[in-house]
């Protein structure tokens, strides 16, 4: 017998979502896969309980679309790579804050393989597909479920790596509302080096009206257990003009918002992540104000 | 664990194997196989060097199960050559010297094929990001990205 370097386990592969569930409920260990590659690593790397059966969306058609527009919303399937998504012009054009968020990631290889939703499954703070979907109010469409189907991307983490997720929940999409027509976005992130995961996240998303900003939506990921909206900086911009000062309230507030509050990891130490949280969330309101003057 | 049938065509040959669902598709083609041109290195997907085209596409062999590629076409380094005729990749990699210690090569070489197959005439930006997800660690970028570029001249 050659040596693997995976634990055993079953391998299902259903036809159907149903199938897909009743495979997860009928397993005590079960867990979903897409792409695979979250779950595989962490297999590999001596996962606290590896599952022992492990359940593939592969096999069922269907599941690997993009689908609607940015007047009338956007659906994204859990098959969806993300280089399906980086490649859509509908993602491009429409909305753009998302297309800028993964084409971040930068290895061929892993946006053939990985998927956007295994992506968000994954709960990890740094992950900057799920910096944008929070921006852009993103729900995701839990599969089998009468009234409670919708959960809002903002609300899936509990803590690093950790969603709410039950072990049997498939998200069967990612569901983006339309955006208004004066609606600017910006994206921006830190990394050591380009193809390395972020040390710090921001997107921002502000809806216009006339020279001031309306509403406004600001994530940070990498900054706290889990990726956040910093509500004290989007009130500071609710119904003033985008200005050089209005913008440093904002990135002050977001600076001392309670939720900002980074680790010390090999990527950065935490004093330097605050400090950046000011920075990054500057850039970004002044690279979305700068779109909406040219709108 | 029930092990499954399953075949596979490497390099456009039929293989009929009985496989466990927790084999790898790298230690499939390298052990099981015997494809001595797929590497193995970081084992968790930063490096690229073990990548092989799965219908066309470049996958992390390292990680994905070998029972996910069963009825598909896999292509390692020994499928590109035509008998001693040499792909116009290999040549031009020789040629301009991008080789160098060997190790990422052949991922180097898949990765390339996959860029050039969606892009025959890439820029030298489009380059460089499509071979972003393979590492080379003697960091002889700048003859492995004229290597592709030149394939793709040569193509034209
Ligand atoms: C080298 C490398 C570099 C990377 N760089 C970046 C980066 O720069 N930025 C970034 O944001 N990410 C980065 N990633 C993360 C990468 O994007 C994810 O690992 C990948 O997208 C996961 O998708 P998957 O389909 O392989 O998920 P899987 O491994 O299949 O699943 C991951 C988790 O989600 C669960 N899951 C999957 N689909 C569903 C579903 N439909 N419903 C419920 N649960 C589900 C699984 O059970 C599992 O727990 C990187 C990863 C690697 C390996």
């Amino acid at each position: 017998m050659l040596y693997r370097a995976l634990p055993e386990f079953d391998f299902v592969e259903p036809a159907s979502l149903e199938e897909a569930g009743e495979a997860l409920a009928s397993s005590p260990n079960a867990a979903v896969m897409a792409g695979g590659i979250s779950l595989l690593d962490a297999m590999k790397r001596g996962m606290a309980q590896p599952p022992t059966t492990i359940v593939s969306l592969k096999r069922i058609p269907g599941l690997r679309y993009i689908e609607g527009s940015r007047a009338g919303g956007m659906r994204i399937g859990p098959l969806t790579t993300i280089r399906d998504a980086e490649l859509s012009e509908t993602v491009k054009n429409e909305y753009p804050l998302l297309h800028d968020a993964l084409s971040n990631i930068h290895s061929v290889q892993v946006k053939t393989m990985g998927t956007v939703l295994g992506n968000v499954c994954v709960g990890t703070p740094a992950s900057d597909i799920l910096t944008a979907l929070v921006a852009l109010d993103a729900d995701l469409r839990l599969a089998g479920r009468d009234g409670d189907a919708l959960l809002p991307a903002a609300s899936l983490c509990q803590a690093a790596k950790r969603t709410c997720l039950a072990p049997t929940d498939i998200v069967e999409a990612i569901e983006i509302p339309a955006l208004p027509e004066r609606c600017c976005s910006a994206y921006c992130n830190l990394t050591r080096t380009l193809p390395d995961i972020s040390k710090l996240t921001v997107a921002v998303n502000l809806f216009m009206d006339g020279a001031g900003c309306r509403d406004a939506r600001i994530a940070i990921g990498a900054a706290a257990p889990v990726i956040y909206r910093a509500r004290a900086a989007e009130d500071a911009l609710k119904g003033v003009a985008l200005s050089a000062e209005s913008i440093a309230a904002s990135a002050e507030a977001a600076y001392n918002d309670p939720m900002t509050k980074p680790i010390t990891d090999m990527r950065s130490t935490g004093e330097y992540r605050k400090e950046m949280v000011r920075v990054l969330v500057r850039r970004a309101l002044e690279a979305a104000a700068a779109k909406a003057a040219k709108a | 664990m029930k092990s499954m049938p399953a075949t596979f065509y490497v390099n456009g040959v039929r293989r009929d194997l009985l496989v466990d669902p927790n084999a790898l598709l790298f230690e499939i083609l390298s052990d099981d196989l015997g494809h001595s041109g797929v590497h193995r290195n970081c084992d968790r997907g930063d490096c690229g060097i073990c990548t092989v085209l799965v219908d066309g596409e470049p996958v992390l062999s390292c990680l994905m199960l070998a029972v996910e590629a069963r009825e598909r076409q896999i292509t390692t380094i020994e499928g590109l050559a035509k008998g001693a005729e040499l792909h116009p990749l290999q040549k031009e990699f020789v040629e301009k010297g991008a080789v160098q210690c060997g190790y990422c090569t052949p991922a180097m070489i898949l990765t390339a094929k996959a860029l050039l197959d969606h892009n025959p005439r890439p820029t030298k930006e489009e380059v460089k990001n499509g071979l972003s997800g393979t590492l080379c660690r003697c960091t002889g970028y700048v003859k492995i990205v004229e290597a592709v570029l030149a394939a793709a001249e040569g193509g034209k």
